[in-house]
């Protein structure tokens, strides 16, 4: 991916079908993310205000902050998906909420960054990047499912904390 | 494409667990949250610790974000609230803010300066940078010098810039990119120097 | 850092009363009551799942035969999917993505795995106390409240039926005393007839063509191929080890430890492995906490229900010679 996708990108000047593959791009490569953080600056500068290394202490702080997770809320679209979300919520009679897989551990084939990642151990080598393949959709879900017949929390609750081990997977394999 | 929607979908990579995309937009609103904040809190020096409080509180509190509103509407009441907070802890009276609704936050980016942050190395550095930036544009052939500027001071989009300066969008977009890239070359080394682990 | 320093850095955390206080009896022959309830007891009902600001709801049936209980569990919201449990086996069935996911009892131990040591182990790590009588889907219960007595362990409090002492509530919160996530049931039915029907996978018939993962557990002896975990937190012990196929590798590493109440499972994956593209660090969703760290050329991946300092320790505490 290129610099010159950035400069669209952050006017807003790319087509939405491409969003999903230049914003993977910039994900997996620090280099265009500083490209970003650099042509953002241009335009502060311009407007009369720059502050460079206040990205840099944000990003510091935020490294200390476990990261966070939430599952999507389906926005319903269209009409049918707004019936088929009544019903159900009439049934259970509760604030209907989807469950996704928490991507955190999502193996979308990516490129590991190439400057190490707060956290990881000193002299770790940067992996290789992972040969594309068909991603199929695993998460933490596997994990959990493995782990959960071991919880002894789990023992007094029966099958009941085995909602945590199915992620809802929407028709693709997350985004 | 919106930048509704841009935002709307670095909120959710954030969401799932991917810190850069959050970083990407502190580095897109933290001028704009900066010089809001500094109607509220007048110590310049202390605005920017203020806003990047805020940007913390707005990523521990990600989960609560519904995507039914913008993203900067969200942030911005976060760090009206991160001002406020911080004024009471200064013992200040907490300034009303009911003359600030939603739409105004949108709009909001009117004449105002914000003065420089106080402090000697960021004054340099700030300094230097807007000259860097300066000279750098002032090198720029014309037709370069007239697509950045519209679009980060006049604020216009592609389409606009096409009708100001007749010509075809697609070299809007290339002549825009090619101000940023010959501006970057200059800025980089200067970052570099600095020593600043993210540049 | 040895045990007994951890030891006492942990309890030098919390107020004394906790640390040294003794279990109520009567608490501890509820807890061991709410587990010989889930032997015993048949029902059906529906139940909430209440995480970080998440809702879920699903109905779930219980069913004692023979052979032990059949449990099936159906999410109400989102996509549908079913979990069904047996002595010998989880059976997940995921339509939307056309899976059967199975995981086979490895070794001696039914499923659910409960330890006859267990309510020792639990009494060394937690306070266990009688609380107040509430009500629960219609149902009077006791409240059990299991107290930790350090942080390195999350709380818990319980609320089982008076009469039957099935769980009906559970809730598990942190040391700044958040509620992390609650179980807890809104509509049930305990005893009575219940169809065999009802503990049946829906999908059997369209689920002939779908792909099935299989985790091929098998109990194994991982320090052979040069794997410790070299501490764990006061109150952890190891209770099982086994390898088994996950994200598609075959021979992934599993480790469990438990303090008795909560359970922390090790994964040791190879990185070459095809999907084994992982970001590092912590992360929590309720009351799970992950942690993901590189080693040498796998990945250990820590996840529990214990905050992210217990599981960060764990982790951290993976070693690997060669054998």
């Amino acid at each position: 991916m290129m610099n010159e996708r950035i400069s669209a990108l952050m006017d807003g000047e790319v087509d939405e079908s491409e969003l999903t593959r230049d914003l993977n791009g910039l994900r997996s490569d620090g280099g265009l993310r500083r490209t970003w953080d650099i042509y953002h600056l241009i335009g502060d500068s311009l407007r009369g205000h720059a502050a460079p290394a206040f990205v840099a202490r944000v990003s510091q702080r935020l490294a200390a902050e476990p990261t966070v997770l939430a599952p999507q809320r389906r926005a319903p679209r269209g009409k049918f998906a707004q019936l088929a979300f009544s019903a159900a919520a009439g049934a259970a009679g509760v604030a209907l909420v989807v469950w996704l897989a928490l991507p955190g551990l999502n193996s979308e084939p990516q490129q590991v960054a190439a400057s190490a990642p707060p956290g990881a151990p000193p002299g770790a080598p940067t992996a290789a990047s992972v040969p594309a393949v068909t991603p199929v959709a695993v998460g933490v879900e596997n994990y959990l499912l493995a782990h959960q017949s071991f919880s002894p929390a789990g023992a007094m609750q029966g099958v009941a904390p085995y909602v945590r081990t199915v992620a809802d997977e929407r028709g693709g394999r997350g985004k | 494409m919106s930048d509704r929607e841009l935002d709307r979908q670095l909120v959710e990579r954030a969401q799932r667990g991917d810190k850069h995309a959050f970083e990407l937009l502190v580095s897109k609103y933290q001028r704009k949250l900066s010089r809001l904040l500094s109607r509220f809190v007048k110590d310049q020096t202390e605005v920017e610790d203020v806003a990047q409080e805020a940007f913390v509180k707005a990523y521990r509190a990600l989960p609560s974000f519904r995507g039914d509103s913008a993203f900067y509407t969200w942030l911005y009441r976060i760090g009206i609230n991160t001002a406020k907070n911080y004024l009471v802890a200064m013992s200040r009276r907490a300034p009303t803010v009911t003359e600030f609704d939603a739409e105004e936050a949108e709009e909001f980016d009117g004449g105002d300066q914000l003065r420089d942050i106080n402090t000697p190395e960021s004054l340099l550095m700030t300094k230097q940078i807007a000259n860097t930036v300066n000279e750098a544009m002032e090198q720029l052939p014309e037709e370069l010098r007239a697509a950045i500027q519209l679009r980060e001071i006049e604020g216009l989009s592609y389409e606009e810039i096409a009708a100001a300066m007749e010509c075809p969008i697609g070299t809007v977009r290339s002549r825009i990119f090619r101000a940023r890239e010959a501006i970057a070359e200059r800025l980089r080394p200067l970052l570099d120097t600095q020593g600043d682990k993210r540049w | 850092m040895t045990r007994l320093r951890l030891l006492l850095i942990a309890l030098s955390l919390l107020p004394l009363s906790a640390a040294f206080a003794q279990s109520d009896p009567a608490a501890m022959r509820w807890l061991q009551r709410i587990y010989s309830a889930t032997q015993r007891l048949s029902y059906t009902g529906t139940f909430v799942y209440h995480h970080d600001d998440q809702v879920e709801t699903s109905r779930i049936t219980r069913l004692v035969v023979a052979s032990g209980p059949v449990e099936k569990l159906e999410i109400l919201d989102g996509m549908p999917r079913e979990i069904i449990r047996s002595r010998d086996q989880v059976v997940c069935y995921l339509p939307s993505i056309m899976t059967i996911k199975i995981d086979k009892q490895s070794g001696r131990h039914p499923f659910p795995l409960i330890l006859p040591d267990q309510l020792k182990d639990l009494a060394e790590s937690y306070v266990v106390r009688k609380g107040e009588v509430e009500r629960v889907a219609g149902y009077d219960c006791q409240v059990i409240v299991l107290e930790p007595r350090d942080n390195l362990r999350y709380g818990q409090k319980l609320c089982a039926d008076l009469a039957t002492g099935m769980l009906l509530k559970a809730k598990t919160f942190s040391e700044k005393n958040d509620m992390l996530e609650t179980f807890t049931f809104t509509q049930l039915r305990i005893g009575g007839y219940i169809d065999r029907e009802k503990v049946k996978p829906r999908f059997v018939a369209q689920a002939k063509d779908w792909r099935v993962e299989d985790s091929d557990a098998a109990e194994a002896d991982l320090t052979q191929a040069g794997w410790t975990v070299r501490s764990q937190p006061p109150g952890f012990r190891k209770v099982t080890e086994m390898t088994r196929t996950l994200n598609g590798a075959s021979g992934v590493g599993h480790i469990v430890f438990s303090d008795g109440l909560a359970a922390v499972s090790v994964f040791i994956e190879p990185a070459a492995a095809r999907n084994a593209a992982r970001q590092p660090g912590l992360s929590r969703q309720g009351a799970i906490s992950v942690y993901v760290r590189r080693l040498e050329s796998h990945w250990v991946t820590v996840v529990g229900e214990a905050p992210a300092e217990s599981v960060k320790l764990i982790a951290n505490a993976v070693e690997h010679r060669k054998p």
